[in-house]
This record gives structure tokens, C-alpha cells and sequence, in this order.
């Protein structure tokens, strides 16, 4: 965990800059960000809504919205993401890196089986025939705790619990091996039972997978116990960085101090929640 | 899903005998005598009297409406008053017309409209976006018969290549059928193309914003792959109901179609049954329209059930 030689690092973002295009012109939206995530490391952005949290994780994985431009560098195993022809980046996508998306309802086609939705990119990355794919598909949901009795191949989303969703989701995430996983805001759609479920699950595939983690959240409390490393991003600029205990311990921001402090305590119950005033801290030009 | 036919078709009995009802009400109601009109200006009134009670148009109301009744539950439609000839032969055969109007009319559209709605919504093109839609725009605001005008004026008098009007039914001599069919059918089959792609090109914009097509991007699917196979369908399942409606009002006589390229359909019978106050053929039109709306829609409901597993088809107890 201390060396840092270059062969140990797999994604490395320098300086990335978007900028989405509004009808009154470009409007950048994350300010020359640093990112560093070790082979089999998890690293944590923590912001809240507007702070470019998931816009960083689109721009890593390629799937940025058209009206979105990434500039800098996003380095995969020492390769510049942004400046791959747009096919061979797509090409990746899947194989190299998996996403998990917030709403799994919306993120899963409404009229396609599961069973249909997995076997595409294992048939298209991993050149399996339709039989395999859909043999492999059991086994990944299995994998992610559902049982094949559960005739959940043949189901449509709408069919399924929350929990099962984002489980067929992070099954689809990981089905052709990638080295990295994106996870955006994979529980904020769960209610809290099921939310540590999802999140033990994404530990323990880490694990058994040797996966990389990029995983994106509003709460800091959360991802403290789940990363090694940690971003805190406000209006698009990191405002602290570094390993997530020495960040949770001794914050040096004090945005980061608000947010730890705005976390909910049990047997804690104030008259009025903690508020943020973001204007003392944030390094947007106002 | 069979069960659920059948209530649908029990369901069907009310909703064919409420504007049944109201029919025979707003017929009587509505001025004009048909003895009098079949007798034309000169006749006296003693012979339009001895007409009407030879139609029975002389019992009290409530007479007339228990015959009618009695007439209706056995589907007795009796003769038309006009045309002494069976009413159900006449209906039939001319829903045979329009029933091969609607559907060509309404294949050529479905071949066309949503092809084109789906370029446009797919496109990255602008200038080829918005030539399309503005002339789909053209194509939803023409009204029927000015279009059809037109297509007369061109093809049947300046070129001559058509005929102006009539009809030949395909059994008597293939050739001429479709010589009469063609402007018809084009003329109904483009303005729905219009309308069927608007609502596809819609769909697909729609649709290719989902988080869905974002989930198939990150599984590294090519980008020709995620249109064709997750946003078309989404976009074009909608489609059904469109459809259905459209059909089904094509179904209930294209009156303006058929009336200016003189095709013998429901329409065209419709309308001269209630300009001669031929109350029972204006009946039999109206039953038979009504069923063929609540059964297309039906059709629909099962179609539309078969493609988006997200509809489940239940019956209101």
C-alpha cells in the first residue's frame, strides 16, 4: 500500500477539466481534478448534487452526456483515455471497466429479459454463443446472491425488488472481468438494510475479483468505511484528498468538517440539522 | 389473457348499446321526414301519410322503440328504405371497401411513417431532421380531401395515369382495382405517415436520453447496436396505440376519401343513408362501426400487452 511505483497504479486522472455546453455557452463543470486509484484499491469521491462527482465518473468511463467535453488526462494502465479514437474507447467500456449506475429501474431496459440485457456485452466482448451467455449470466447472478431458481433471466426489471436490481446491475457490471469498477451512487435508490447488503457485496466481489473501485457518493460516512483513498469534490473542485482515515480524522478542509459533522449519530437528535454555508469554502468563481 | 377477452367482449354489449340508443333518440329528434323524402317535392300529403304508416313511422314513440328493440336484440337491421335492399348486405359489403382502404392505407404508413421517425430521431443530421419534420408538419396539417384534390388533379386529369374515381373489386379484374385503389390509399396512407412519424421520431428522442441506452453504452455495445436494438423498441412500442386508433376511425368510413374518389365504403353510405333520413341503414352503419372500434381496440390492448411486458392485462371486476 505505500509503493506507488507507476506499475501499481491503474487509473490516474491529471488535470481533467468538462465543460458541459449550456445554451449560454460552455460552463465547466469540474476544474483541472487529480485522481490516483491503486491496482485492487478503492477510491471514494464524496460531494454533493452539482459537485461533478458523476461527471467525473462518466468521463472516466467514456460515456459522457454529448454536451459534455473532458479535457487533461484520464491514464488507464498508462494509456490518455481522452485521446483514443471514440471506437476503440467504447471497446473498452464493459471489458475494461464496469459501471454501476444509481437507478438500476431506469438503468435496465423496460422491455428486454435480463437474461438478454448480460448476454450482450458477454457475447460481444468474450465471443460467446447465445447458450453460454446465458449460462454464464446465471452463474454471475449467482455470484451476486441470486439463485437461479429465482427465474430471474426471464424476468423483466419492473418485476424485481430494489435490492435485486442493483444486484443484476453490479452482476452486468462485472460480467466480462473488468479490472475496474465505477460505482455511482450504487445505494442512494436502496433503503438502509438493503444498502449495506449492496455495499458488502461490491467489497466482497473486490475481493474474490481483485477489482479496482471507484465508488461515488454523497456520504462521506459511507465511503469511509469502504475506501482506502478519498476525493471530497465541491462545484467541481477537489477540496481535500488523501487517504480516507487520515481524511475522516483529521480533515484539513473545512468542507469535509461540515460534512463529517452533518453525518446523523444515533441517539443524536439535534433541534435544527447542521448547514453547510458552501460560500466559505467553495473555489468556484462566484 | 383469454379470460380477459372474453370480459372484454361481454364489456362490449353496453358500449354498442348505449349509442344505439341515443341514435334512434337523436334520429327522430332530428327534422326532416323520410317518407317525405323519398317521395320527393311533389307528393301530396295523403300519400306521404299512407308511406309512413307503411313504415310505421306513424306509432307513438314508444311503440316504434320497443319494435326496434325487439328488431336489434335478434340483429334484425331490416331493408333500407331507400334502396330496398337488405341492410346488413349492404353494410357488409360496403365495409369490405373501406376495410381494404383502412388497412393498404394504414400498411403504406406503417411502412413509411415510422421508418423515416426513426432516421429522424437517430440522426445526427439537422438539416435532415428538420426537413422531415417540416414535412411531416405539412403532412399532419393538410386535411384529407385537399390533398386528395390534388392528387386528382395531377395523376388522374394532368398526367392521366389514374382514374379519377370509382371502384372495381379485385375479384372482377385485379388491374383495375388497383388503378382505382392507388390514389385513395395514398392519399389516407400519406397524412397517417405523418402522423406515425411524429410520434416515432418523438419516441426515439425520447427514448435515446434513457438511462437505459447509458447502461448499454458502458457495456461497451457499438453505438448502431444500442439504436437499433434498445432504442427502437422502447421508441416504437408506444406505436400500438396510435395505431389502433387511427385504424379504427379509418374502419368507421374514411367519409371524405371515399367520397371524393367515389368508393363504395361505409362512409360514402353512411352519409347518403342519413341525407335521404334512411333511418335503418343508418342504423346498421352505426352498430356496425361501433363493434369494429371496441374490437380494434381490443386488438390493440393484446398487441400492445405482447410488446411491453410492463402492461398486464386485467379486467375491471
Amino acid at each position: 500500500m505505500t509503493t506507488n511505483s507507476t506499475d501499481d497504479i491503474l487509473l490516474d486522472v491529471r488535470g481533467l477539466d468538462i465543460d458541459v455546453l449550456t445554451p449560454e455557452g460552455p460552463r465547466r463543470v469540474v476544474h483541472s481534478l487529480d485522481l490516483t486509484l491503486r491496482r485492487r484499491g478503492t477510491l471514494g469521491i464524496v460531494g454533493e448534487s452539482g459537485s461533478g462527482k458523476s461527471m467525473t465518473a462518466t468521463a472516466v468511463m467514456g460515456i459522457l452526456p454529448e454536451t459534455a467535453i473532458a479535457s487533461g488526462q484520464v491514464l488507464y494502465r498508462g494509456r490518455d483515455l481522452l485521446s483514443l479514437p471514440a471506437r476503440e474507447r467504447r471497446a473498452m467500456a464493459g471489458r475494461e471497466m464496469g459501471f454501476v449506475f444509481q437507478e438500476p429501474m431506469s438503468a435496465l431496459h423496460p422491455t428486454k429479459t435480463i437474461g438478454a440485457q448480460m448476454a450482450a456485452p458477454l457475447r460481444l466482448h468474450l465471443g460467446l454463443t447465445r447458450r453460454q451467455a446465458r449460462a454464464r449470466s446465471a452463474e454471475l447472478l449467482d455470484l451476486v446472491g441470486i439463485p437461479p431458481s429465482r427465474g430471474v433471466l426471464d424476468a423483466y426489471v419492473h418485476q424485481l425488488s430494489g435490492g435485486m436490481r442493483q444486484r443484476v446491475m453490479i452482476a452486468m457490471s462485472i460480467s466480462c472481468e473488468p479490472d475496474l469498477l465505477i460505482a455511482d451512487e450504487p445505494t442512494t435508490a436502496l433503503d438502509a438494510t438493503i444498502q449495506k447488503q449492496i455495499l458488502d457485496l461490491l467489497a466482497e466481489l473486490r475481493e474474490e475479483l481483485g477489482l479496482s473501485v471507484l465508488l461515488i457518493s454523497h456520504d462521506l460516512g459511507l465511503v469511509s468505511r469502504y475506501t482506502d483513498d478519498v476525493v471530497v469534490m465541491l462545484d467541481g473542485h477537489a477540496m481535500e484528498s488523501g487517504p480516507t482515515d487520515r481524511v475522516v480524522s483529521a480533515p484539513e478542509s473545512g468542507y469535509t468538517r461540515g460534512l463529517l459533522e452533518a453525518s446523523p449519530r444515533l441517539g443524536d437528535s439535534p433541534d435544527r440539522l447542521p448547514v453547510i454555508d458552501k460560500s466559505r469554502f467553495t473555489k468556484a468563481v462566484q | 389473457m383469454l379470460s380477459y377477452v372474453f370480459k372484454r367482449l361481454l364489456a362490449l354489449i353496453p358500449t354498442v348499446a348505449v349509442p344505439m340508443v341515443l341514435l334512434f333518440v337523436l334520429l327522430r329528434l332530428t327534422p326532416g321526414d323520410p317518407a317525405a323524402v323519398i317521395l320527393g317535392e311533389n307528393a301530396t300529403a295523403t300519400e306521404i301519410a299512407e308511406l309512413r304508416t307503411e313504415l310505421g313511422l306513424d306509432a307513438p314513440m314508444w311503440q316504434q322503440f320497443l319494435d326496434w328493440l325487439a328488431r336489434m336484440a335478434r340483429f334484425d337491421f331490416g331493408e333500407s328504405i331507400f334502396l330496398h335492399a337488405p341492410v346488413a348486405e349492404l353494410v357488409l359489403s360496403a365495409a369490405l371497401v373501406t376495410g381494404q382502404l383502412a388497412l393498404i392505407s394504414m400498411l403504406l404508413a406503417l411502412l413509411i411513417g415510422p421508418a423515416l421517425g426513426a432516421v429522424a430521431g437517430a440522426t445526427r443530421s439537422r438539416a435532415l431532421d428538420r426537413t422531415m419534420v417540416v414535412g411531416s408538419a405539412v403532412g399532419v396539417a393538410m386535411p384529407t380531401f385537399w390533398l386528395a384534390i390534388l392528387m386528382v388533379m395531377l395523376f388522374g386529369v394532368t398526367l392521366q395515369w389514374l382514374p379519377v374515381a370509382g371502384f372495381t373489386p379485385i375479384t372482377e379484374d385485379p388491374v383495375q382495382y388497383v388503378r382505382y385503389m392507388a390514389l385513395p390509399c395514398l392519399a389516407l396512407g400519406t397524412l397517417e405517415a405523418a402522423t406515425l412519424f411524429r410520434y416515432s421520431r418523438n419516441g426515439v428522442l425520447d427514448a435515446k436520453h434513457q438511462p437505459f441506452v447509458a447502461t448499454a453504452r458502458a457495456q461497451g455495445l457499438p453505438e448502431r447496436t444500442i439504436t437499433r436494438s434498445y432504442v427502437f423498441p422502447a421508441a416504437l412500442a408506444p406505436l400500438v396505440t396510435v395505431v389502433g386508433l387511427s385504424l379504427a376511425s379509418m374502419l368507421g368510413g374514411a367519409v371524405v376519401t371515399e367520397n371524393v374518389f367515389s368508393l363504395p365504403g361505409l362512409g360514402k353510405l353512411l352519409l347518403t343513408a342519413v341525407e335521404r333520413r334512411d333511418y335503418p341503414l343508418i342504423e346498421g352503419c352505426i352498430f356496425f362501426i361501433a363493434v369494429a372500434f371496441v374490437l380494434v381496440n381490443l386488438l390493440v390492448d393484446v398487441v400492445a400487452a405482447t410488446l411491453d411486458p410492463r402492461i398486464r392485462l386485467e379486467a375491471k371486476e
